[in-house]
């Protein structure tokens, strides 16, 4: 699995709906992109990638790309 | 502030008591106006409030908002449910100053004890433990949420482990503790009383138990050694924070574990359920698990430091309020293995009673025993006639006006008792209730039960009330209490002549040497 494919699978578990890791995903077209969830998405990456996210970037996070972005750090 | 982040968490917790997490989330609601909802049946409602939001307010006033909130919602819905409310921990940042913190912390202690079954999720307290981090400003940041994931995992730990398992099933009351690699590093037999090692672990291991015995839980030694070892043990050792007397219930002998735990639950009155044993042996707790199924196991660490952190987090072993009665509780169990040896030489029971010197005091409707009461009613399974449970705020109405409650106070020449039975009426013209009819385990055995519930009935013909409907209700363990009702009412009525019942235990008790003093 890419990076990619894994952030799509955490998502696709936190958010409840499938997402494709193909194309974009932002978070105005997620209704359940609420900001717990943003919190939990957070903590998913940061335990999947072995990445801490500083609190300036946790409230930048806005797609699947900026998710993808900070999970390049730990590789 | 969100609550999800906790209520995820809670779950596992909950599973170590058997229990499951059902519950349901407000709306955002900083006002708490939809939060108390009448006709609610939930079985804890908690109020989880981001206190910031609220720093405009004088902390005093603050605690004060909350509090009258939960009353009226109380006077106007009727509702008896155990409400939770958070404090507020130091240095969760924005403009919050500490002082205000540690005085809204003040105020909410001082304002929550005047609420019945209303009780306090201490977030200060949780901070000060041992929790690498307890905030994180991105969460705040996001979701107005400024604790940290560690943080998150300790307030739902003292949720589901501890806070709910004390408020809504109390079940042990004995902690029994083997001595070798438990208590201590080595073998007392081979090392003996002065070559045994107390490390820093079994240290904190001891001042542990020490706090559950101060917090109400009776202490127990069941070790398989030489007696005489283990009094010199005792003796010699003086950096023990544990002294024998701190022991209610000894078990010293090469009898099996599973045996001495079934004869230390039958000396002390309880089901061996109430016990939790602690031993570092593997093997010997798995024989206690087939001989005493019911008594629950911790197996220990030989260095004693994770069995006290075990024990100050056990679902069980977590006390709500301070117990006022421990050292009383465990002189008393003490002298109830003197009392064993003076029945067994009395000629006849009745000589036995006599011997004991016994005065029993009953107090009608002393509001200052309210803790006291709810504290029985929850504790007590054996003699728990109607098995109420009854709450801090059901324990206030019997006590008011148009009710009859008495508390039962029990001394001998052995040992003063305190507080050990009550029973609960309601009044209404010419007919009375009983709600509550219990005895503490470790009060039975001397009929007092029986001498306490004669004097009710003759309080209760004064007032002028012809029957008494019992609201006996049979469960898992009050076997004793249904045969006591069964020697006065031996065909189950539900409503009996209070004339009937009267001479019924007037027969009973008429030789019951106790002295008695009623005091209204």
């Amino acid at each position: 699995m890419t990076p990619r494919e894994r952030i799509a699978a955490i998502l696709s578990g936190i958010l409840g709906e499938r997402v494709d890791p193909a194309r974009e995903y932002t978070r105005e077209e997620a209704a359940s992109w609420d900001s717990l969830n943003h919190l939990r998405i957070v903590l998913a990456l940061e335990e999947e990638f072995g990445v801490s996210v500083g609190a300036e970037e946790v409230v930048a996070i806005r797609s699947l790309s900026d998710l993808e972005r900070i999970a390049q750090r730990g590789a | 502030m969100p609550f999800e982040l906790v209520s995820e968490l809670i779950g596992p917790f909950m599973s170590l008591w058997d229990a499951e997490l059902v519950h349901s989330v407000s709306d955002y609601d900083p006002s708490l106006a939809g939060v108390l909802r009448p006709n609610a049946d939930e079985d804890v409602l908690l109020l989880w409030i981001d206190w910031r939001l609220h720093r405009a307010m004088d902390p005093d006033v603050a605690a004060r908002w909350v509090a009258n909130l939960v009353a009226s919602h109380r006077g106007s819905s009727g509702s008896g449910v155990p409400v939770l409310i958070n404090d507020w921990p130091q240095g969760a940042g924005t403009d919050v100053p500490d002082s205000w913190v540690v005085a809204l912390g003040q105020s909410l202690e001082e304002t929550t004890k005047g609420l019945p079954d209303c009780h306090l999720v201490r977030l200060e307290r949780l901070r000060k433990e041992d929790c690498p981090a307890f905030f994180d400003p991105r969460n705040d940041a996001v979701a107005h949420y400024p604790f940290s994931q560690a943080a998150t995992i300790q307030v739902a730990r003292h949720l589901g482990a501890q806070l709910l398992p004390a408020l809504l099933t109390p079940r042990l009351k004995v902690v029994a503790v083997d001595l070798d690699h438990t208590l201590y590093e080595g073998v007392l037999g081979e090392d003996g009383p002065g070559g045994v090692r107390a490390g820093p672990g079994h240290l904190a291991l001891q001042r542990q138990l020490l706090r559950l015995k101060e917090a109400g839980f009776v202490l127990a030694l069941c070790s398989r050694n030489q007696w005489a070892d283990v009094e010199g043990l005792f003796a010699q050792r003086k950096e023990f924070v544990l002294s024998l007397s701190d022991f209610a219930s000894v078990r010293v002998d090469w009898s099996s574990k599973a045996d001495n735990l079934r004869s230390i639950a039958a000396q002390l009155n309880l089901h061996p359920s109430a016990i939790l044993f602690v031993d570092d042996n593997p093997a010997e707790l798995a024989r206690v698990a087939e001989g005493a199924p019911e008594v629950e196991l911790v197996l220990a660490d030989p260095a004693g430091e994770k069995t006290a952190a075990i024990l100050s987090r056990h679902p069980g072993l977590f006390r709500l309020r301070a117990d006022t009665t421990s050292t009383l509780r465990t002189q008393d169990l003490r002298a109830n293995q003197r009392r064993d040896l003076l029945r067994s030489s009395a000629a006849n029971p009745e000589e036995y009673l006599a011997r004991l010197g016994m005065e029993i005091d009953l107090f009608e409707n002393h509001r200052e025993h309210a803790s006291r009461i709810h504290e029985l009613s929850n504790k007590t399974n054996q003699f728990n006639l109607c098995l109420a449970r009854l709450t801090e705020l059901d324990v206030d109405r019997l006590l008011g006006p148009g009710n009859l409650t008495l508390t039962v106070a029990l001394r001998d020449t052995l040992a003063d008792s305190g507080i050990v039975a009550v029973l609960a009426f309601e009044v209404s013209g010419s007919g009375a209730r009983l709600i509550e009819l219990l005895i503490s385990c470790r009060a039975l055995g001397r009929d007092v039960e029986a001498v306490a519930f004669g004097r009710a009935l003759d309080r209760l013909s004064e007032l002028g009330c012809q029957s008494l409907e019992i609201l006996a209700k049979e469960g898992p363990r009050n076997q004793p209490a249904m045969e006591f009702l069964h020697r006065f009412v031996p065909d189950g009525e539900r409503v009996v002549p209070v004339a009937r019942l009267r001479e019924a235990t007037a027969r009973a008790v008429q030789r019951h040497p106790a002295e008695v003093r009623v005091h209204r």
